[in-house]
């Protein structure tokens, strides 16, 4: 795994000391070089000196001064071809052409090198002598001395380094334990106060999601809460006929507790399927795919279906126009939307009664409609109907309060419109739901966000 | 007893009256508010059966209004509602006890008769009054430890009559405690069962105060 502590102090330190390696040495080397043409001077100001002077008062450096003692010079006089006078006598340097120079004199060890300086005065030579090393060991001493400042400011930027990183770091470690606190039950949003404002994107993103998921289970134990309790009755209902089923001796009262208690069972199931289908079609209202369908073939299929218990009931159930249009989305919406329209219609209309159902394609719409003749929907009501376990005041039937919920759910995957309306040709209500067709008529509309 | 039922829901609403009247119970069933609130300006309860979850006005509201009304009836609430506020705020508001729906029906019948029990000043589950013994739970009845059949009306008659030892009720309150609505009343029929009780346990056992009803006899 990556790490942005890991990353930022690879690169400050590698940063860090290559900029201080660099400086460093540049520095070594413009020290050596000063100090080069400072001997140099020295070697020629110790020359003059001493041709200006009676050779016993050469002016040596004082061996009191380190930095003297460290230069380590030698003088040597010649007169002709003698060697007059000599302050090291054990250094023998031969004489050099006047100038200055710099020697090799020891094969073995190659480094160990002279630089001479040599000045013809009237009838003498004057030879001033340094071992390189001395240079070298005074330069490096030297360099070091001036590099201290820069290790100091090294050293002092890597603390810095490790603390702006750790400091810049730790509203990330602050939010990573805030969200590790959350649970799916706290899903309080977290605090963007004192946040930087490279996080608070960050944090709103996962706001928002803490708010989406918030409500999405609020949704959950709302539904699972409206679920138990819708389903009490149908099985108190069951409970109470079984037992009137059991201890009744009555042959009238038996019978008639036996269909009660089967209408219960009937009703229980049928609140379970629909819970289920809602189960089924809230948690995502986008489609799984889309494909196109067949508004008329779909509704003529569903009609059909329903054409037995409409007989049953005692009303007239019929196709009255069915043009062919298709719409987009997926078929199971589209046959939960259908069935629950024309389920609701059968359920509400009392027995002698009549369901109409039609398709209609009307240039880019598509409409479905479906009209009975039963109580209708008061217009005050016309909103609410659409919401779970809502039931008219009125309603006779023992409905499950979930038909136009399912409807809705369905129709939000479909993307179309409902209206519900009065029945132009009758007593009870006209629902009308529209799609919208894609003009090349290959792939549907988007359902709308 | 006559108990007012108060259920919007119309299956589980008559289900539970099918019950309560294989219990013994007199059983009238109404499905909101405002007609519970003229069938107990009418009628002779001992019990309100409330549902919380009415159209228009809710079950706790009427509940309240009654409380507030200094009306000592016993109410037990059915509910779907079992969230423990919903408990609490019903017991508070004035009911004697909260049965969450799908209940047991048997205990319903033993909470409506313990709640009952407690309103008359009783501490015994049977009713005793000299050689009779009567037992609501099992509608069993004693007469000198032997053991006597009566019919449903019969017993309840026997129980209104047996409430309030002394108190002399008329043919009208006792008609009342013996008939629902929609139940066929022959004209006769009080005084059928008054005829057959006093056949079973003795011609003392009922007393009959001319031109005012009927009170319970020395049963000796």
């Amino acid at each position: 795994m990556r790490s942005i502590r890991g990353t930022l102090f690879t690169i400050l330190f590698t940063g860090l000391i290559a900029i201080a390696t660099v400086t460093g040495c540049s520095i070594y080397l413009k020290v050596i070089q000063e100090l080069n043409e400072v001997f140099d001077h020295q070697l020629m100001e110790v020359a003059y000196a001493a041709a200006a002077h009676a050779p016993d008062v050469v002016p040596l450096p004082s061996a009191e001064a380190s930095y003297e003692r460290e230069a380590r010079l030698a003088v040597q006089i010649w007169k002709g071809e003698t060697l007059l006078y000599s302050s090291r006598p054990n250094r023998i340097i031969p004489r050099q052409g006047q100038g200055l120079t710099t020697l090799y004199l020891d094969d073995q060890h190659p480094h160990l090198g002279w630089r001479v300086f040599a000045l013809n005065a009237h009838d003498k030579v004057i030879q001033v002598s340094q071992p390189l090393e001395a240079r070298r060991n005074v330069g490096i001493s030297i360099a070091l001395r001036s590099e201290e400042p820069l290790m100091l400011a090294t050293l002092l930027l890597s603390g810095l380094i490790l603390l702006s990183v750790g400091q810049g770091l730790r509203p990330l470690k602050k939010l990573a334990e805030d969200i590790s606190s959350r649970t799916y039950t706290s899903l309080t949003p977290l605090s963007d106060r004192n946040l930087p404002s490279e996080v608070v994107p960050l944090v709103r993103c996962i706001n928002n999601l803490l708010e989406h998921l918030d409500q999405s289970f609020e949704y959950q134990s709302r539904f699972i809460a409206d679920a138990a309790h819708e389903l009490r009755t149908p099985l108190a209902v069951i409970r109470l006929q079984a037992r009137v089923l059991s201890k009744s001796g009555d042959e009238a009262l038996r019978a008639e507790a036996n269909r009660q208690l089967n209408a219960g069972i009937e009703r229980a199931s049928r609140l379970i399927t629909q819970l289920l289908t809602l189960a089924r079609l809230e948690p995502e209202p986008q489609p799984a795919q889309l494909e196109t369908l067949s508004l008329d073939g779909k509704t003529r299929q569903l009609v059909a279906d329903y054409a037995r218990i409409a007989a049953e009931k005692g009303i007239e159930l019929t196709l009255s126009r069915v043009e062919p249009v298709e719409i987009g989305g997926d078929a199971e919406s589209l046959r939960d939307l259908i069935s629950n329209l024309v389920d609701n219609a059968i359920r509400y209309t009392p027995s002698g009664g009549a369901v109409k159902v039609a398709v209609l394609h009307r240039g880019l719409r598509a409409i479905l409609q479906v009209s009975d003749t039963g109580p209708g929907i008061p217009a005050s009501e016309r909103d609410k109907v659409f919401e779970r376990f809502y039931r008219l005041p009125s309603s006779a039937e023992g409905g499950s309060g979930l038909g136009l919920a399912i409807v809705k759910s369905a129709l939000l995957r479909l993307g179309g419109v409902i209206t519900l309306e009065d029945n132009p040709w009758g007593t009870g209500l006209k629902v009308s739901v529209v799609f919208t067709v894609s003009p090349t008529g290959a792939l549907p509309a988007e359902p709308p966000a | 007893m006559r108990i007012l039922l108060v259920e919007d829901d119309k299956m589980l609403g008559s289900a539970l009256q099918q019950n309560l009247r294989l219990d013994g119970f007199t059983v009238d069933w109404v499905q909101d508010a405002e007609d519970a609130e003229v069938a107990l300006a009418t009628g002779e309860y001992g019990m309100l059966l409330l549902d919380l979850g009415l159209p228009a006005k809710s079950g706790l509201q009427l509940l309240k209004e009654l409380r507030s009304g200094n009306d000592p009836l016993p109410v037990i609430i059915l509910t779907a509602r079992d969230a423990r506020h919903d408990r609490i705020g019903g017991l508070d508001a004035g009911a004697d006890d909260y049965v969450v729906k799908p209940f047991d029906p048997d205990e319903l019948a033993a909470r409506i008769r313990a709640i009952s029990r407690r309103q008359a000043g009783r501490f015994s589950s049977t009713i005793e009054h000299g050689m009779l013994t009567l037992s609501p739970a099992t509608h069993e009845v004693y007469f000198g430890g032997e053991q006597v059949t009566l019919t449903a009306k019969e017993f309840s008659l026997l129980a209104a009559l047996l409430e309030r030892p002394g108190a002399i009720l008329s043919k009208d309150t006792l008609e009342l405690r013996l008939y629902g609505w929609g139940e066929e009343v022959e004209s006769n029929a009080l005084e059928v069962h008054v005829h057959n009780l006093r056949k079973k346990l003795g011609k003392t056992m009922i007393r009959t105060v001319r031109g005012v009803g009927y009170t319970i006899g020395d049963a000796s």
